[in-house]
């Protein structure tokens, strides 16, 4: 060994449903996304532990059932194998799964990789009747082998020191070389040969492996040879020619020789190391699937699923949230006291500013309670294996909308139940192989009820259907995988007419009990991941927002108006109390805004103070503060060395004052509201009302809107600070604000503004993915636009159709309900092309 | 014993089979083999999909298969 420590780079690879993930955070301990599902890895993951003082860096790779270049995640996982050359591979394998999982394992022996496999899940393969002995298994195949338990956390150490010592002796790392029969061998022989003369091509891969892939056909590794060597023509010609010369004299292509050597090699392999002690014919797992994936029970399930789901997180979360309110007012107001204090009708622009961006971020932080909840259900689902059942329920309807099996994963992802993400929706149609489905996939993963959008929804819910917040949630939710796949189905026939379907093959993982470590690490993660976003997407949003609807602000001739209103204002506040009062000099001229802050600060601090000795205890520190200001808020009814004493002239300032205060916030908030009006983004709002008033969308809903484009976790935000609370004395919820303002809104209106918000283009970080994953400007303009289209259209039917057939809000859903069922069910039977066989 | 071949897509539920042959392109075969399908292996229908997917069990696998790629899965039955 060197003296220097060194960093090892490892690699996990392993199929899907092998624990591959949990392997990893057992390696490294990170915080990392786990799931059931197959196919969840997509992105490169690191860890890094550290082992007798080198330090191990290790790399997820995404789970593949091979490593040839069929799916995008093959390609990324073999990719990442022969250019970065890991110094050692781990090779995750399910323990039930031995002879299968196998398969991968010999390709990854075949690229000349320093492999340890990892024999995982041994205690359900145990359960299951498999006795596996390990020694006979590294021995068959020539690598060390481990077995570990990679939920419960056992084999951990083993697994560490195993790849270190594979590290140390990788020099003398030998493998087996699996026979393909004597005809293969001869011109796998030749070829190799042939390939090992070129030094640019040895360099970075196995000459067997190349030579093996070749002779599969594989056009991936065809198009490799071409790129890196000078030799190409002639390697591949010969190829060529032993293929036909192969094909010709033993009526098989190569590759489906060597499937099955290396079927019938796992076959033997698995034969002389497993050893099956009772038999289970139907598991525990195959008789909840008869239940769960029952042609006419599983719907039901999986309905009634979604719907418990909304009742925990959306109901019971909404509870929490006035817990959490307090907490997040409290720190709103404590921020206030760093800042300059406000002006009479003005305030400073270093007050404002800040606590309107703050207002934008805590009516979203509001909802995380809600999220909290969502995710560990949704961490839940995933864990136990259902996800995959889903998928396997829905497929059924999915293939009538020219969806597929697949696409259940990104609609999941995007927020099919509520609180998802169209970002990594969009990023995970890359499984989907149809290329037809994918598009149409990507293009509606953001119609789905992604998490940025529930606050809005929760927010118009609580206002308007507080007694129907369960159904109206369900409603929405499914209203958009409605809509959603109606709209599949018509860019299906439009658009999207070219490619034919690729197959549906999806596994069924066994069912699993999560772990409760395992959910709430994700739910963690998930949460932190949201959160993170709101402070910094949203925070950006909110001060522009803020700036766009404060300037330019308002003429001369207006300032001037509100400033010598309020001065009259003052003016009869002084003459009411009268010059003779004990007090008037203690509120004149400046004192006058110092006592104001005074009092706004003692009805702050006494909002939910109930017992009697916190009261005392205010108004001791109020009184030391300052005695005279003390008299006039406790109205002149006070205690003086034990004794009550009456102040007549205290009360008559108190009762003089509290007229003023109220006049200076109804001009604030005059002031407020033109500002706004005149502002940039109150004359786009207002140039679109004679539009959107269709809609029942005013201004003030425009401009929301508008600034949510950018992220639409701004939408609450933008209302947040529309709907600012005029009056600093209390942090009044959003809701109470909002109606304070709109006295007007019925429940149309906020369906309006619900359906438009659930169709809401995707906000620009998802246009960007979408960008990415189409390879196209074209369609990241037509996923933006058409969903403008599609929402606006259905928030003027809901709206105008609704007020003129005078429904309520809830007669107007169920209506509208109908109606996008039976139109999309027409679509379901449109042009149903049969399946190619 | 009589032996028949058709595809998996028309079989019915609770019944083993063995594969024959895969027809279709080299797609598909390559798929189906790294999930384990392969000539010669033996499987149990677990739930007939009519419109929908075949829910089949491969050794410990459990498999969702779409309709048409049971149609190209033929299979022997005694």
């Amino acid at each position: 060994m060197s003296e220097k420590f060194k960093e090892i780079l490892v690699a996990v690879a392993g199929q899907p449903n092998s624990g591959k993930s949990t392997i990893f955070n057992l390696l490294t301990g990170a915080r990392q996304h786990v799931a059931n599902y197959p196919g969840v890895t997509v992105e490169k993951k690191i860890g890094s532990f550290r082992l007798n003082g080198d330090k191990v860096v290790v790399v997820d790779l995404p789970g593949t059932y091979s490593l040839t270049s069929y799916t995008q995640e093959e390609r990324i996982a073999r990719d990442f194998l022969l250019l970065e050359r890991p110094e050692v591979v781990v090779d995750v394998v399910d323990a039930s799964n031995l002879e299968r999982n196998l398969y991968l394992t010999f390709q990854l022996i075949e690229m000349g990789l320093p492999l340890v496999l990892d024999l995982n899940m041994v205690d359900v393969a145990g359960r299951r009747g498999f006795e596996i002995n390990v020694k006979e298994l590294s021995l068959q195949l020539a690598i060390p082998v481990v077995s570990t338990i990679g939920n419960r956390g056992k084999g951990k150490n083993e697994l560490r020191q195993t790849i270190h010592s594979t590290y140390r002796n990788k020099q003398k790392f030998t493998s087996i070389r699996l026979d393909y029969g004597e005809n293969l061998e001869l011109i796998l022989m030749s070829l190799e040969k042939e390939l090992s003369q070129d030094p640019r091509l040895t360099e970075h891969y196995s000459s067997r492996w190349l030579a093996v892939r070749l002779l599969e056909g594989d056009s991936e590794v065809q198009r490799l040879v071409r790129q890196q060597s000078q030799k190409a023509e002639y390697i591949l010609n010969k190829v060529k020619q032993q293929r036909k010369h192969f094909i010709a004299k033993h009526k098989k292509a190569p590759e489906k020789i060597i499937a099955q050597q290396r079927y019938r090699a796992a076959g033997k392999i698995v034969e002389k190391c497993v050893k099956r002690t009772n038999a289970i014919s139907k598991t525990l797992t195959d008789r909840i699937d008869k239940i769960v994936c029952d042609r006419f029970l599983g719907p039901i399930i999986l309905a009634a699923i979604i719907y418990g789901m909304y009742q925990l997180a959306i109901v019971q979360g909404y509870k929490l949230t006035e817990y959490t309110w307090p907490l997040l007012a409290g720190f709103r107001n404590f921020v206030a006291l760093f800042l300059p204090s406000e002006g009479f009708i003005c305030d400073p622009i270093l007050r404002a500013m800040p606590l309107g961006v703050i207002d934008g971020v805590i009516a979203v932080l509001n909802y995380v309670p809600i999220f909290v909840i969502l995710f560990a259900l949704i961490a839940i689902l995933e864990d136990t294996g259902y996800m995959a059942r889903m998928a396997f329920i829905l497929d059924r309807v999915f293939r009538c909308f020219g969806l597929h099996g697949h696409s259940v994963l990104p609609l999941i992802l995007g927020g099919v139940c509520v609180g998802g993400c169209a970002i990594p929706g969009v990023m995970a149609c890359r499984g989907i192989k149809d290329e037809k489905a994918r598009m149409a996939t990507i293009l509606i993963v953001p119609l789905m009820n992604c998490m940025a959008k529930i606050p809005l929804y929760v927010l118009l819910i609580g206002m308007f259907f507080a007694k129907q917040k369960a159904l109206m949630m369900f409603f929405i939710s499914t209203i958009t995988i409605i809509i959603a796949l109606a709209a599949a189905k018509i860019l299906n026939l439009t658009v999207l007419r070219k490619k034919e379907s690729a197959p549906f093959i999806l596994e069924m993982p066994a069912y699993h009990l999560p772990t409760f470590g395992g959910v709430m690490r994700r739910c963690v993660e998930r949460v932190w991941l949201f959160v993170k976003k709101i402070i910094t997407v949203v925070i950006v949003v909110a001060a522009i927002v803020y700036a766009l609807i404060s300037y330019p602000g308002l003429n001369k001739d207006r300032t001037v108006y509100y400033e010598s209103q309020a001065n009259q204002a003052i003016q009869i506040f002084y003459k009411k109390i009268g010059d003779d009062n004990l007090y008037t000099k203690l509120v004149a001229e400046s004192q006058l805004m110092k006592f104001t802050t005074y009092w706004e600060d003692y009805k702050k601090a006494k909002i939910g103070v109930k017992t009697k000795q916190a009261k005392e205890t205010i108004g001791q520190k109020f009184f030391n503060k300052n005695p005279d200001f003390f008299k006039i808020v406790k109205r002149g009814k006070y205690e003086l060395e034990g004794k009550k004493i009456v102040d007549k002239d205290a009360a008559k300032v108190e009762k003089a004052y509290k007229k003023l205060s109220k006049t200076r916030k109804k001009l604030r908030r005059e002031k407020r509201e033109e500002t706004i009006a005149s502002s940039y983004l109150g004359r786009a709002g207002h140039f679109l009302e004679p539009v959107t008033k269709f809609a029942g969308f005013n201004w003030r809903v425009n401009i929301a809107l508008l600034s949510s484009f950018a992220a639409k976790e701004s939408s609450v935000a933008t209302l947040g600070s529309i709907y600012q609370s005029s009056s600093e004395e209390k942090e009044a919820r959003l809701e109470e604000r909002i109606k304070q303002t709109e006295q007007g809104w019925t429940p149309l209106h906020a369906l309006g503004l619900i359906l438009f918000m659930a169709m809401y283009p995707p906000c620009i970080p998802t246009l960007f993915m979408i960008k990415l994953e189409a390879a196209s400007l074209k369609w990241m303009l037509f996923a933006a636009v058409y969903p403008i289209i599609l929402g606006f259209v259905m928030a003027v039917l809901v709206f105008s159709g609704g007020n003129l057939l005078g429904f309520s809000g809830l007669q107007a859903m169920v209506v509208f309900y109908i109606i996008a069922i039976a139109v999309t069910t027409v679509m379901a039977f449109i042009k149903r092309r049969t399946e190619l066989t | 014993m009589k032996v028949s071949i058709a595809p998996l897509a028309v079989i019915s539920c609770g019944k083993k089979v063995k594969i024959v042959s895969i027809v279709g392109g080299r797609g598909v075969r390559e798929h189906l083999l790294d999930v384990g399908l392969n000539v010669g292996v033996e499987l149990e229908v677990l739930g007939q999909g009519g419109s929908g997917p075949f829910l089949i069990a491969v050794k410990e696998t459990r498999l969702a298969i779409g309709q048409g790629v049971a149609r190209k899965i033929m299979v022997s039955q005694e």
